[in-house]
């Protein structure tokens, strides 16, 4: 995927003119600054450098850097909400309430950077997105996507402002400033918990939505052909998981066809494999831990042997080993090389993804990347090559699903599974 | 170093107490998915307790931690533009997008701008006039020399004030004058 795609991929593109906007924000007030009286406000004005020798005649002279930040923070976050509804359309209830916290930021801005009280205003206000974007994003009503976090980020960081008092000689406020910092570090880990938990969740409506066919036919192979803007959610980068978007979510009749023989392909190849100690023989390495119920056990070989999406190599088998016993679940295609995009006969259907990930060193391990696009100190982000899920069992979320609903699974595996002796 | 009071070092302190929050939630993510072991929050904890010491002996008003919070935050920087050419390896690739350029680009170069402003000494009067900026004025120091006195106002309502050259002003009223603005 090359750069330009996997930015915008996070990016929902009903939220593309609140962006644009947070964009022209800054040539917005250029533009005023500069239509206002000759030798008027200039970053020593706005009081980036205030001290005795700023100038004192203006309005706004004086203001302190956690003012102006604050200004520009609120300015943003008013700029987004002014511009949600025009790409947005939710009702007008949604909209009035867009414009009227829109209006109500951008109010707060100008408090902040006359000098005038903003804290306790903009800290009730900027809890109350904050608390109303969680709702919507923690109950899957939205997924949330790159604009909606980094406002959530902008909101964050201005709330920190309004929590965390300034510290003045002779008055330390040392429980204000405690209180005032706890508050921020739980705020923003509340909140980036909850954008993770609304991510997966719109993952897994996802898969629910492909696997909600009233035939069979279609259904199992993952893809209903009637859920166009669900499937639109999966192309988004939130929750580790990286995918191409599509120009087109219903697969014609010959890609359903190549879905089919691939899914049959695969399932008829596989029952080789499910026996686990035939899977060990033929190169694929038990991981550690290697027990669950979705053990991926890789093979090296196949991994470089130059094919692609070839049924009878897969590079990745998935079991479910539990008990004494294995059953084969699954396989994983994975591309040789990363950044590469995989073929895709079924269109739609075969879909593939790639994940976005913290590899660490101390101790050895991985990690996902949060929904604030960091990872854990001293890890390095990386994003796995392409890769795709052939499931060939007959789970209810159809062969392509990205994933399996795990209680389903132990009763399979409880039913199906096959002891082992190696390990 | 004296600090201002809702300056620049209140803003790098909230702005490093967002990047502790970052780390535990990526620490503890880290952990879920390797089987809960605790091993794995050490080193975000660590950092999170430095970010947060650091954070707050920079609002102290300590040089040292200016230069320290610019390291730490340099190596986030450096090592973002690391992942991005290691993303040009064939195994891995390196995922950009706007969340991420926001946390490990522009919050750090915002505070590494921050203490790089409260570490550069603020130009003396001698080079503000140099350099053809204002020259503080100390509002405590002696009025400069005039040459012209005003002369004490009548207690009428909306009366002129009048301007009467020195010279022409008794030394008596000057000297009054003088007297009222020092008692």
């Amino acid at each position: 995927m090359n750069p330009v795609d996997a930015f915008s991929v996070g990016i929902a593109p009903q939220h593309v003119p609140a962006l644009v906007a947070a964009c022209l924000l800054p040539v917005l007030v250029f533009g005023v600054r500069r239509l206002r009286a000759p030798g008027a406000h200039t970053r020593r004005d706005l009081g980036y450098f205030s001290g005795p020798g700023a100038p004192t005649s203006s309005k706004i002279a004086g203001v302190g850097a956690v003012r102006l930040w604050a200004a520009w923070l609120l300015g943003i976050a008013a700029a987004v909400h002014l511009a949600l509804p025009l790409g947005h359309y939710d009702g007008p209830l949604l909209t009035i309430a867009f414009l009227g916290s829109g209006a109500a930021y951008a109010w707060l801005a100008v408090r902040a950077l006359e000098g005038r009280s903003w804290r306790l205003l903009a800290a009730v206000l900027l809890i109350g997105t904050l608390i109303s974007y969680l709702v919507v994003a923690g109950s899957g009503g939205e997924e949330p996507d790159q604009v909606g976090i980094a406002t959530a980020l902008v909101e964050l960081a201005a709330l920190g402002l309004c929590l965390v008092p300034g510290r003045e000689p002779g008055r330390p406020r040392r429980f204000k400033r405690f209180a005032g910092s706890t508050a921020t570090v739980f705020v923003t880990f509340v909140v980036g918990t909850t954008i993770w938990i609304g991510s997966f969740l719109a993952h897994a409506a996802t898969d629910t939505d492909a696997s909600a066919a009233p035939d069979g036919g279609v259904g199992a192979m993952g893809h209903t052909g009637d859920h166009a803007e669900e499937h639109d959610h999966a192309a988004r980068a939130q929750a580790g998981v990286i995918m191409r978007p599509i120009a087109d979510h219903h697969p014609t009749l010959a890609q359903q066809q190549a879905a089919d023989r691939l899914a049959a392909a695969t399932k008829a190849a596989m029952k080789n494999y499910a026996i686990l100690d035939a899977a060990i023989g033929a190169g694929y390495e038990v991981p550690n831990p290697g027990t669950g119920t979705d053990v991926h056990m890789d093979n090296k070989k196949f991994k470089n042997d130059g094919r692609v999406l070839d049924p009878q190599r897969p590079e990745t088998l998935v079991y479910a080993i539990e008990g004494g016993r294995a059953t084969l679940l699954g396989v994983v295609f994975v591309m040789e090389r990363a950044g590469r995009a995989g073929p895709e006969p079924g269109g739609p259907i075969t879909r593939w993804h790639a994940h976005n990930i913290c590899l660490t060193l101390l101790p050895p391990g991985f990690g996902i990347v949060t929904p604030f696009g960091t990872c854990p100190a001293l890890s390095v982000n990386v994003t796995s090559p392409e890769m795709m899920h052939v499931w060939i069992i007959d789970n209810p979320s159809g062969a392509f699903a990205e994933g399996l609903d795990d209680t389903w699974v132990r009763a399979y595996h409880a039913e199906h599974g096959r002891p082992y002796s190696r390990r | 170093m004296p600090v201002e009071h809702g300056g620049a070092a209140d803003v790098v302190y909230v702005l490093c107490l967002m990047q502790a929050a970052f780390l535990l939630l990526g620490g503890l993510g880290e952990v879920l998915l390797m089987g809960g072991n605790p091993a794995y929050l050490v080193l975000p904890v660590a950092k999170m307790v430095l970010l947060f010491v650091f954070a707050a002996k920079v609002v102290s008003g300590r040089r040292w931690a200016l230069v320290a919070l610019i390291v730490v935050q340099g190596i986030t920087l450096v090592g973002f533009w690391l992942q991005f050419g290691a993303g040009f390896l064939p195994w891995v690739d390196f995922t950009v997008n706007l969340v991420g350029l926001i946390t490990n680009v522009a919050v750090p170069a915002a505070v590494v701008y921050l203490c790089a402003t409260m570490l550069v000494p603020r130009p003396s009067a001698g080079e503000q006039i140099l350099y053809g900026l204002p020259v503080p004025q100390d509002p405590y120091a002696p009025a400069p020399m005039v040459t012209t006195a005003t002369v004490p106002q009548l207690a009428v309502p909306f009366a002129p004030r009048l301007v009467v050259p020195t010279a022409v002003v008794p030394s008596a009223i000057l000297t009054t004058e003088a007297a009222c603005e020092s008692g």
